[in-house]
């Protein structure tokens, strides 16, 4: 196997006609935390590694009028010590607390978590819940997308060889918008999580939008459950209905330690663990917490 | 092919080594630097044993492209000793036992190190947390939780 040619992108135009030179054969490189690991699994045999890391303007976290913008570059780290996140979209502070361990917080970058392939990540649950959107630059210009519509299926996001994540935009929740995420796998560190929910609900009511991951080939968000439980009553949600939708909209793959079955189980736990909470933190907070 | 130049400075000593694109930091550091305090036990991010400290924070060196790295201040278990005196974490791993095979301790300390220089006096829950990306087979974690509690109670506040 013949080594990639290594290029350090200087800007995000240097990288995208780098990409667009490499017919295709190129592979972004952020973090390198996942990267590394195709590499020591040899996974990946790119012809050129496009490094985004030293690319100046990428990593950042802002507020904006409408909430918050996270350049691509930003870490795990930096979104958990992030202030402006805190206030804003306390969610992705949870989440970012519970994403594998310091070291690798330190870091795996936002944009590199959400273009995984296979879809190996917490983040786009909350993302999904809270109604991100993604700015992608490629060599015709830029696009957004919302982040419910980049998961196309199993190894495939709607991104072109040559484009790039430049940043993710979040909107504001409501305030007084509930909230929570449920991670569920075998231990609280360091596993690759079997499910994982996070559920953002309206200020009163059971208006809700979910985002789920590791109950189909790639994080998704199920509407027909969203609007399956806003026609119930908050306090006494019927969760034998909710998980016959729910069956319906999702499609986990048994593995050699837990079986479809076992997933389907686990996915309506995660769920009904999510919304319990939320409905909780609003008791105990009083409003926005 | 090893063309990719860069220059780490590790414990202090600037090197310049050529890397290839696909090779890890840990290699370098390991089999072309000679820096063989750091481990490698899993090569896939799951057990800290890799661990160092970059530009002040804790990193997984078996998932870090050397060439993303030129520049980088490192530091390794070996540069914990300074003027021949251990770091107060290595004198507290020996005090409480947190050793007994010690292929995980390297990985630990600089766990502990980048955490303790960023938060000095934490809870024992905090150091809990701190160190969930390292795994050890042999202490069953109390010692070395023990240890890591010690120092930080020592420091001065
Ligand atoms: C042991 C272990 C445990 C983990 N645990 C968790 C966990 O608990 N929860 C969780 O959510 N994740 C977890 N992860 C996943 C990992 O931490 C994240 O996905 C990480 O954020 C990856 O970021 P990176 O910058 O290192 O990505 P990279 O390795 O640099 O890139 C990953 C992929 O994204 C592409 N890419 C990167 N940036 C961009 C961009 N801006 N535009 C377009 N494409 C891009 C790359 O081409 C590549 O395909 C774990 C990983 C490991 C190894
Ligand atoms: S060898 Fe790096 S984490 Fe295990
Ligand atoms: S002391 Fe043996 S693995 Fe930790």
């Amino acid at each position: 196997m013949s080594e990639p040619q290594f290029v350090r992108a200087r800007s995000v135009d240097h990288a995208i006609d780098t990409l667009k030179a490499a017919g295709g054969d190129g592979l972004i490189v952020a973090g390198g935390v996942v990267v590394s690991s195709l590499f020591n699994q040899r996974l990946a045999s790119p012809a050129v590694l496009v490094d985004i890391s030293r690319i100046k303007g990428l990593r950042y976290i802002k507020r904006t009028p409408n909430g918050l913008s996270i350049g691509a570059l930003a870490t795990h780290d930096d979104i958990h010590r992030s202030a402006d996140v805190k206030a804003v979209a306390p969610l992705l502070t949870e989440i970012a607390e519970d994403v594998s361990c310091p070291r690798l917080r330190n870091r795996g970058t936002l944009g590199g978590s959400i273009c995984t392939i296979g879809g190996q990540g917490d983040p786009a649950t909350g993302l999904i819940a809270l109604g991100a959107t993604m700015q992608i630059k490629g060599p015709g210009g830029e696009r957004t997308a919302h982040i419910e519509d980049f998961y196309k299926d199993a190894f495939e996001v709607d991104l072109a060889p040559d484009e790039i994540v430049e940043r993710i935009d979040v909107p504001a929740p409501q305030t007084g918008a509930r909230f929570a995420f449920c991670k569920l796998g075998p231990r609280n560190a360091m596993d690759f999580t079997q499910i994982t929910v996070s559920v953002v609900m309206a200020p009163t009511g059971s208006g809700i939008r979910i985002g789920m991951n590791g109950v189909a080939n790639a994080p998704n968000r199920p509407r027909a459950t969203e609007a399956l439980i806003a026609t119930m009553n908050a306090g006494s949600i019927n969760w034998t209905a909710v998980g016959k939708t729910l069956n319906g909209e999702i499609s986990p793959q048994g593995d050699l330690v837990y079986s479809e079955d076992f997933k389907r189980h686990l996915a309506l736990i995660g769920l009904r663990r999510a919304v319990e909470r939320a409905l909780a933190r609003s008791k105990e907070a009083g409003g926005r917490a | 092919m090893a063309n990719i130049d860069i220059t780490l400075n590790v414990n202090g000593k600037d090197h310049r080594v050529a890397v290839r694109s696909t090779e890890m930091l840990l290699e370098v550091l390991r089999d072309r630097l000679g820096y063989v305090g750091t481990n490698k036990v899993c090569a896939q991010g799951i057990c800290g044993a890799c661990t160092v400290i970059v530009d002040g924070k804790s990193t997984t060196s078996c998932l870090a492209l050397a060439a993303q790295f030129d520049g980088a201040r490192i530091i390794t278990v070996e540069g914990l000793e300074h003027d021949g005196k251990l770091d107060p974490l290595q004198e507290a791993f020996m005090k409480h036992g947190a050793v007994q095979c010690g292929y995980c301790t390297p990985g630990f300390l600089m766990s502990a190190r980048a955490f303790l220089n960023d938060n000095p006096h934490p809870t024992r829950t905090e150091i809990i947390d701190a160190l969930r990306g390292n795994i050890c087979r042999c202490t069953g974690y109390k010692k070395i939780i023990d240890a890591v509690e010690d120092v930080a109670a020592r420091s001065a506040r």
